[in-house]
């Protein structure tokens, strides 16, 4: 019976190794799947609205939380005033994130002027469901006019590129993932490298070469080499510069411009594939 | 836990990981919803079923994440995998159990994530390894509110007859 009970937890061990084997071999190196299937689209069907549901519900709960809290330590005998109080904070509230929106798209107007190329404004969604990989969903997607490889931007920078269009949503893949990568230069001494992510608020600069004079404060900007992005949108400043003893290149570390944990409104630039 | 309520459990947990946790808590000490499933998959259902379930979870994953198909398929079986391996060799029925159970698989497949990305640099690898460890403590306690969240289900939807068990 022991035998048995060891037989089978062994055959487990050795189906699960030979699973893992098989899927390391056919997907040597990581990489980001583009194509989707009727079925694909179909889940994203379901979950999509629901996380527009989701996020817009918790957003308002959390103003209203906050709302609560400036009322918590009040004493009872001004209850009234402190009503009166909260009505009006929440007026102002409700203003300051009008001025705040107000400016944003203020400041999204005076980009798509400047750049003067086609662009569609989206709103976040949803992010991505691990911890270490980067990505948003937006509320605009194929039936917008949306494609795949399309550059993100906004108004302090770049923030990713398209790697999954649905109808309605599409999936922005962030410059802080391990899996991107962008032809980026040195503003001040036109110096050429590929920004990688570094799947935190922070990339890497890669294959600048180590006699390139590159200091920290220096800005990155877009090449426009590859033809995705157009030439000289921000991506962020030099943060740390790295120089081994020996090798051709130096590691430089890149603060992005843009600030991936309160991004609420993107661009996508409409290109010609 | 049915199949349909397990389905509905994948999407459910999907958005509230996506939207709720993900943009209002910093993502990196967030816990994975999705891993305490596939670790309760181990511990509760037949091999087969499991690992089948654990490739529609990761399928379903995939199309939330910048990670291809095979990639978030093998970091799930990983977990599937340890938690299975804990579930058949060292069970005890204790809280410590409990959360090791769960801890562990998750630790191993953010680990080897990790080790997957391959970032070539340690100090950047060692900040990494910081917060792996602080999201998988807060998976793992995430992890049993969720597994009592079952056993409930399981009581309410009959799957466990607390008329049929008797006490020895």
């Amino acid at each position: 019976m022991r035998n048995r009970i060891l037989g089978k937890k062994y055959k487990e061990i050795i189906i699960l190794l030979v699973v893992i084997l098989v899927i390391i071999t056919v997907n040597a190196g990581h990489r980001v799947e583009h194509k989707l299937r009727w079925y694909d689209k179909a889940i994203v069907l379901i979950t999509a609205p629901v996380q527009y549901v989701f996020t817009s519900v918790i957003k308002g709960t959390v103003r209203l939380v906050e709302d609560y809290f400036f009322l918590v330590n009040v004493k009872e005998d001004n209850q009234y005033i402190i009503r009166e109080n909260a009505v009006l904070k929440n007026r102002i509230h409700q203003l300051t994130e009008s001025e705040y929106e107000n400016s944003r798209l203020k400041k999204l107007l005076l980009l798509r002027e400047r750049l003067a190329i086609p662009m569609i404004s989206a709103e976040v969604v949803s992010k991505d469901s691990s911890s270490i990989f980067k990505t948003i969903r937006i509320n605009k997607g194929e039936n917008n006019g949306i494609k795949i490889s399309m550059p993100v931007i906004n108004y302090d920078g770049v923030v990713g590129q398209i790697i999954r269009v649905f109808g309605d949503y599409s999936d922005v893949l962030l410059i802080t993932d391990p899996n991107s990568d962008i032809d980026a230069m040195v503003q001040e001494d036109r110096a050429r490298g590929v920004i990688e992510g570094l799947a935190k608020n922070e990339c890497r600069l890669k294959y600048l070469e180590r006699l390139d004079d590159v200091r920290k404060g220096d800005v990155i900007l877009t090449s426009g080499l590859e033809k995705r992005f157009p030439k000289g949108i921000i991506i962020g400043q030099v943060q740390d510069v790295r120089k081994k003893k020996f090798g051709i290149t130096q590691e430089v570390i890149i603060k992005p411009s843009v600030d991936f944990n309160r991004i609420e409104e993107v661009f996508v630039v409409v290109i010609s594939q | 836990m049915s199949i349909f309520i397990y389905i509905c459990m994948v999407f459910l947990f999907t958005v509230i990981q996506t939207s709720f946790l993900n943009l209002f808590i910093p993502s990196r000490i967030s816990p994975d919803l999705l891993s305490v499933l596939i670790v309760y998959l181990a511990m509760t259902r037949s091999f087969r079923e499991g690992l089948l379930f654990t490739l529609l979870t990761g399928y379903i994953l995939s199309l939330h994440t910048s990670v291809g198909f095979l990639n978030i398929v093998l970091f799930s079986i990983i977990t599937f995998s340890v938690a299975r391996y804990i579930s058949l060799n060292f069970y005890t029925n204790d809280f410590k159990y409990l959360f090791l159970s769960i801890a562990l698989p998750v630790f191993a497949n953010k680990l080897f994530m990790l080790i997957w990305l391959r970032f070539g640099n340690f100090l950047i690898f060692m900040e990494h390894f910081l917060y792996v460890i602080i999201g998988t403590v807060s998976t793992a306690v995430v992890g049993i509110l969720v597994f009592r969240l079952f056993n409930w289900i399981d009581v309410m939807t009959k799957r466990i007859n607390l008329d049929s068990i008797v006490e020895e």
